[in-house]
């Protein structure tokens, strides 16, 4: 009988129940809190005032230029999408499997330009490819003699590029993992029978990868299209009008009523949505297909490295192209930016004016200690919390049999599909109702309110790398623990713990980066005593003290990527998603 | 003096004392001075406002994090205070003011004690309630501000009279590029702003609190068509300060928009390209007010504070970093300068506050037929149509 | 048809550098099976690898045909997809995205072995149904089972008849049974074909099934190359006897003079042991005495006169099926023998194992 009991309790704590549990709850939440946003919805005015309508939608739906939104969502989307691909994939597979220099290098540069602000790289190309002042622009113009600017960044493409060109890290990441566990037997396969390199990449490398990065292309599609600032800042709010716009419009003062229009906001928010469900389920359909192309042998092979030879040059200028336009111009922009009083074209004048004034202030510009605290405690449990949930989330879905695993890993991508602003304001609203329910719980108007919203919208990603570290690691590694007699979180926290560390690293610190600079949620939930560094940069953003804000950017660049550094040399590594090796015949 | 005088001074100093002294100030020690009935309130909302020992509070966020310390140091100097004060400069007016609504609507403790903003979202919120009346307020005024006293009715406008006090008036000007376009070249008027020939030449905001204040001179039909012909040369839509950063880029000729932006860009750099100027057929003029929340914890400290922002002192600190102007007061620099600019252009500002008919007027904006209108301003403002 | 001259190739892994392949040298001639032998870590897989290009030696020289494919010397390197050879990967390579017939189509399609479009689908039909898989054609790759892939893998490395056939442990990934069946079928068809091959495995039966000629390696070099059955009977390293074969190891010191029939004596712990050696031994030199198991007589009539009889308790039986192996105690060192079944010993029986001369070896100690 003891023994029975003894039996159900060790079952209960065995390593899948704890995995089941919280799994579980971290979708239940992301469940209700879609729900919440999708009740909203029907609601006219405040959740609180009675009553269930469809005015919203009617409202919304109603628009006569709802279509060309649509369509011009739908535009910068697949321009998003293009761009990253144009980028992303050659750099993914130049800097993970040929033998360019300085590889590490430049993979911790891509991490870096995470940390720059998207409003902040728009307003750098503004000052590039505007039709009336842009440097580039006027440059083209002088060399040929042209009478009107070539380029434009007020259009949809201008959005388009500029998206494209700071997602293309996310692209770079998502696809490193397959692109380092591809069999290189399968390429020299090819190459023995007579294919030369570029056959073989046209024929083998890139069709057996396509699933992955077809999996890439709907993330961030679903990403392009739920983007604010960017179009935001390019004057687009009259012409080139997206779906996010419209959102951010929804809660502007914008109808002469003055209430905000939280439900309308909703409705766009679902808009955004749509799309994202359909490539929801395009995107898993070809992970599946991925898994089986993944010929991962585990038996130690490191990927072949693609002798670059000739073509050694033209990659590093295509590397150092990319770097230039994400990376370079608009730190320099916001270099140049932050050593003036304000923000004016490049001329001898302008020179005369250059100082460190605003560097000497950034005690002030960071807004105090509380802030740094805020921001600290947020960032690190934020980055933990999702660490924790997202491995148990694949651990479920991954090594366990349970039914209901699709339905989870699922869920967990579900946030994606849903501008952050939306959850921002669910947020809220459970904040407002637990303040009155249960005001003994520290949550409104607090650190913590932000740390839950960051957690819900980062869980896609990071799940999709802690599912391709579980992947990648073979289950006897595992069973073989727990025959010794170790306890199944015991193998867990020794066995796959270490194998998987790098991934986890990775996910912690991208993670960490996205939460550190995201603002519309921590500006929306944030009240007097939880202000955090994001939320003091925008505001000197929205104050238009661009050159503060460009102070304050490049300090905390600065110091972010000296920490990325840091982490790489500890663990060795940071955007490699590595094979992890299987114990097993080394090749010789 | 005679007996009889003197008599009757005494009985009326007793006669005030009786009835100041339920509320417990102490005043019959024989060595206390004489307290006048505002003293007496003074003394009670600083003991107050020690016993709270916390104030949360918004400010306005062009003074910057230097701009909201001074304001707070300066302020528990006056009373002698060492309280812990939140000041919030993340801007958002808007959206805060509703979310306080939706506080209010659920009866928790509000995230703010005290909350500035313009007279929509102001008048918003105490339609619903949310909003706190300080009491004996002239009384107060006149002890903690004299200046503010004497223009209590520009201080606290009837409408808003002991609910909201204006520590700054926004102004409508024309801001533009000299180097890109002479002052002479600029629209004279609202209505000559939509003429093609400044189509992509200027920017609008996508607010349309401005854009309705020109019911107070024009009539609804003409203005909206007017509003109209802007919206037909599709402008950009910016915000005010990206607005203006993009016409000192040169990106833009000219915006219409707050005036003290001028000052504040020439006081970074005496070579800003930046002009000002105004309309001169309308001049709409926005009083931008300190609010108390109902419900909130620390009442006497959030009713001080709220007094204390329409006093010289305090105007003098929002000028030096964010430079605005209190053009009721009358007393700052920065407002000086865009007074005498006013007067040299023989410019009257207009505001919702002026009499009842333009109150009268806002208000309506606020019933079902007025939100028609404003969708409609709104639609031509962003579409033309 | 293949020459390899003093193939060197080294890796920098994280404790520095392992010289993986140290001075090899061997030839494949025409229509011959040569079979690279040895443990993990002893360089066969590498040497395959640089002769398929798929690795850059440092040095050495490797000719296919009348080909120089790699000199260290005179600076030439041709690329793998030059080279003309098949290869078959360990872990087949079969290409995912592909049916079977495009993966075996794909060198004449795509491959170095273009042929015009009429002719392709004959010539891959012909793999096909030299690897018995013409039904499966349409099937996707990811849907074969290991053994079809292998198959595939063998069609693919066939289809352009190249002038010599790689292959990788081919075999290791597959199951007992399948792995004993394909070995036959494999050496079938390469004979029939009459294809030079050169082969790479750790198991030892299966390179003395397959082979022409075996090449015994450990630690990057070749210890001893020769037929399958000389390198069985006649090691002449004590490393190669231990690898081929479950063979006995005692050590002594030789007396020095042959005997009147020319064989070693030999003064072991077991006694005077005479063997034959083709080494030059001199007295009083160490050397190891090596017998195979199969060759270790058990005598149960007590009779102890003659060469090479030894006492000793049988400490051990394990009956496989057609023969039982003995282990017998002989004072402190353990003979393994392999009897038949029908010899009548059990467990502490007390027995004479009798070691025949002529299968006895003697090699010096390296």
């Amino acid at each position: 009988m003891r023994a029975r009991v003894a039996d159900t309790v060790g079952t209960f704590f065995s390593g899948n129940m704890i995995a089941y549990v919280f799994a579980w709850f971290i979708c239940g939440v992301i469940v209700a809190v879609t729900g919440l946003i999708l009740w909203m919805t029907f609601v006219p005015g405040l959740p609180f005032d009675a009553g269930l309508s469809l005015s919203n939608y009617r409202e919304v739906l109603g628009t006569s230029h709802l279509w060309r939104v649509v369509l011009n969502t739908f535009w910068v989307g697949s321009g998003t999408v293009f761009v990253s691909i144009f980028f992303g994939v050659p750099l993914g597979w130049l800097l993970n499997r040929t033998d360019l220099p300085l590889r590490s290098l430049f993979i911790t540069m891509l991490a870096v330009t995470v940390i720059m602000p998207g409003l902040v790289k728009a307003m750098g190309w503004i000052m590039l490819l505007s039709p009336q002042v842009g440097i580039i622009n006027k440059l083209l113009m002088e060399l040929f003699r042209l009478k009107a600017a070539p380029f434009d960044i007020n259009s949809i493409w201008g959005i388009a590029f500029i998206q494209g060109l700071m997602l293309t890290p996310s692209m770079f990441f998502l696809i490193s993992g397959p692109m380092r566990s591809l069999d290189p037997s399968l390429e020299e396969a090819a190459e023995v029978v007579g294919a030369n390199r570029w056959k073989t990449l046209f024929w083998i490398t890139s069709p057996v990868l396509w699933p992955a990065i077809l999996g890439g292309v709907i993330y961030i599609f679903m990403t392009g299209i739920a983007i604010f600032e960017v179009a935001g800042i390019l004057g687009g709010l009259s012409e080139n009008r997206v779906l996010a716009t419209e959102l951010f419009l929804a809660v502007q003062p914008f109808e002469g009523s003055l209430e905000i229009k939280y439900g309308v906001a909703g409705v766009y928010g679902f808009l955004i949505m749509l799309p994202s469900l359909v490539g929801l389920f395009f995107y898993f359909q070809s992970i599946k297909q991925a898994h089986r192309y993944a010929v991962i042998t585990g038996k130690g092979y490191r990927p072949k490295t693609f002798a670059l030879g000739r073509v050694q040059l033209p990659a590093m200028l295509f590397v150092f192209l990319f770097l230039l336009l994400a990376v370079f111009l608009p730190f320099l922009v916001l270099l140049w930016a932050s050593l003036l009083p304000s923000l004016r074209m490049p001329s001898m004048e302008a020179l005369s004016l250059v100082s460190l004034r605003w560097y000497e202030e950034i005690h002030y510009l960071v807004g105090g200690m509380e802030v740094i605290k805020n921001t600290l405690l947020l960032v690190v449990t934020s980055s933990v919390l999702v660490l924790f949930f997202s491995f148990m989330v694949s651990w479920v879905v991954v090594r366990t049999k349970l039914r209901t695993r699709r339905l989870l890993d699922t869920i967990a991508m579900l946030p994606h599909a849903i501008p952050g602003i939306g959850f921002a304001f669910a947020l809220l609203i459970i904040g407002i109702m637990g303040a009155r329910w249960t005001p003994w719980l520290p949550f409104y108007n607090t650190v913590w309110i932000i740390v839950v919203g960051n957690i819900l919208t980062r869980m896609s990603y990071a799940t999709r790398i802690t599912n391709a570290a579980l992947l990648q690691i073979q289950q006897e590694l595992e069973d073989a623990a727990l025959v010794c007699g170790a306890r199944k979180w015991v193998a867990m926290l020794r066995v796959m713990g270490p194998l998987i560390r790098p991934s986890l690293v990775f996910a912690g610190l991208w993670t960490a980066l996205l939460v550190f600079r995201e603002v519309s949620v921590a500006l929306l939930l944030g009240g007097p005593k939880n202000k955090v560094l994001a939320t003091q940069l925008w505001i000197l953003w929205r104050q238009g003290n661009l050159s503060e804000a460009a102070a304050l950017s490049i300090v905390l660049i600065l110091i972010m990527g000296l920490l990325i550094l840091l982490l790489q040399k500890m663990t060795g590594s940071v955007g490699q998603v590595r094979v992890t090796p299987q114990i097993g015949e080394e090749k010789l | 003096m005679r007996i009889g005088t003197r008599i009757v001074i005494f009985a009326a100093v007793l006669l005030t004392l009786a009835t100041v002294a339920p509320r417990g100030v102490p005043v019959l020690s024989a060595a206390s001075p004489v307290v006048t009935e505002g003293q007496g309130l003074l003394r009670r909302l600083v003991e107050g406002a020690k016993k709270e020992g916390q104030l949360d509070l918004m400010v306005v966020s062009s003074v910057g994090e230097k701009g909201a310390r001074e304001l707070t140091s300066a302020f528990k100097r006056r009373f002698g205070l060492d309280i812990q004060m939140n000041a919030d400069i993340s801007g958002q007016e808007s959206q805060k003011f509703n979310q306080a609504l939706a506080e209010t609507k659920s009866g928790i403790p509000p995230t703010f004690d005290l909350m500035q903003g313009e007279p929509p979202v102001v008048l918003m919120l105490q339609r619903s309630g949310g909003l706190e009346p300080i009491e004996n307020w002239e009384v107060l005024l006149a002890e903690i501000a004299p200046e503010g006293y004497k223009v209590k009715e520009k201080v606290s406008p009837k409408g808003v009279a002991g609910y909201g006090f204006v520590w700054a008036n926004r102004i409508s000007g024309l801001l533009y590029n000299p180097k890109l376009i002479p002052e002479r070249d600029l629209p004279k008027t609202w209505k000559e702003m939509g003429e093609p020939k400044y189509r992509g030449a200027f920017s609008l905001p996508p607010w349309t609190t401005i854009t309705l204040m020109g019911l107070i001179k024009y009539d609804k039909e003409a203005w909206l068509e007017v509003v109209k012909s802007w919206g037909k040369s599709k402008p950009q839509i910016l915000t005010y300060d990206a607005g203006t950063q993009r016409m000192m880029l040169g990106d833009l000729k000219f915006l219409e928009g707050n005036d003290y932006y001028y000052f504040e860009q020439k006081a970074k750099d005496p070579n800003a390209p930046i002009g000002l100027t105004y309309f001169q057929d309308l001049t709409p003029m926005r009083e931008v007010l300190y609010v108390v929340r109902k419900g909130t914890r620390h009442p006497n400290a959030a009713k001080l504070f709220a007094l204390w922002a329409s006093s010289p002192e305090a105007n003098s600190i929002f000028e030096k970093y964010s430079y605005t102007q209190n053009t009721a007061l009358g007393s700052g620099p920065v407002t000086q300068q865009i007074l005498k600019r006013l007067k040299a252009l023989n410019i009257k500002p207009v505001s919702w506050f002026d009499n009842p008919e333009t109150l009268e007027k806002f208000l309506w904006l606020g019933t079902g037929e007025g939100q028609e209108y404003s969708r409609a301003i709104a639609r031509a403002q962003r579409e033309g149509t | 048809m293949l020459t390899v001259e003093s193939l060197h190739k080294t890796f920098v892994t994280g404790e520095g550098k392992v010289g993986a392949v140290r001075g090899v040298s061997f030839e494949v001639g025409e229509g011959t099976f040569l079979t690279l032998l040895g443990p993990s870590g002893c360089g066969k897989t590498t040497t395959l690898r640089c002769v398929a290009g798929l690795e850059h030696p440092d040095s050495g020289k490797i000719t296919i045909g009348k080909d120089v494919a790699y000199s260290g010397s005179e600076g030439v390197a041709v690329p793998a997809y030059r080279r003309g050879v098949g290869m078959v990967f360990q872990s087949y390579a079969i290409w995912p995205h592909m049916t079977v017939y495009d993966n075996v189509a794909f060198p004449l399609v795509h491959g170095g072995f273009k042929v015009p479009k009429s002719q392709v689908k004959e010539k891959v039909r012909k793999a096909l149904s030299l690897v018995g898989l013409e039904k499966l054609e349409n099937r996707p790759a990811p849907l074969l089972s290991g053994g079809q892939q292998q198959r595939v893998s063998l069609a693919r490395a066939l289809v352009y008849e190249p002038r010599l056939l790689l292959l990788d442990e081919p075999l290791s990934n597959l199951d007992a049974k399948l792995r004993e069946e394909m070995r036959l079928e494999l050496r079938e068809l390469i004979t029939r074909l009459k294809i030079s091959t050169l082969y790479v495995t750790h198991d030892q039966e299966e390179a003395l099934v397959l082979s022409d000629r075996i090449a015994v390696m450990s630690e990057g070099q070749i210890l001893q190359e020769g037929q399958p059955r000389d390198i069985y009977l006649n090691p002449q390293h004590p490393f190669v006897a231990s690898f081929i074969g479950a063979a006995n190891f005692v050590d002594g010191k030789a007396r020095g003079a042959r005997d009147e029939r020319g064989g070693v004596v030999v003064e072991t712990a077991l006694g005077q042991v005479v063997g034959s050696s083709s080494q030059d031994i001199k007295a009083g030199e160490t050397v190891s005495v090596i017998f195979h198991p199969e060759d270790v007589l058990v005598r149960t009539d007590g009779d102890a006169r003659g060469t090479n009889v030894f006492p000793g308790t049988v400490e051990r039986l394990i009956f496989v099926g057609n023969r039982i192996q003995c282990r017998v105690r002989c004072g402190e060192l353990q003979i393994n023998s392999d009897v038949s079944s029908r010899v009548d010993v059990r467990q502490g029986t007390k027995v004479f194992i009798e070691l025949p001369q002529e299968n006895v070896r003697v090699l010096k100690l390296k």
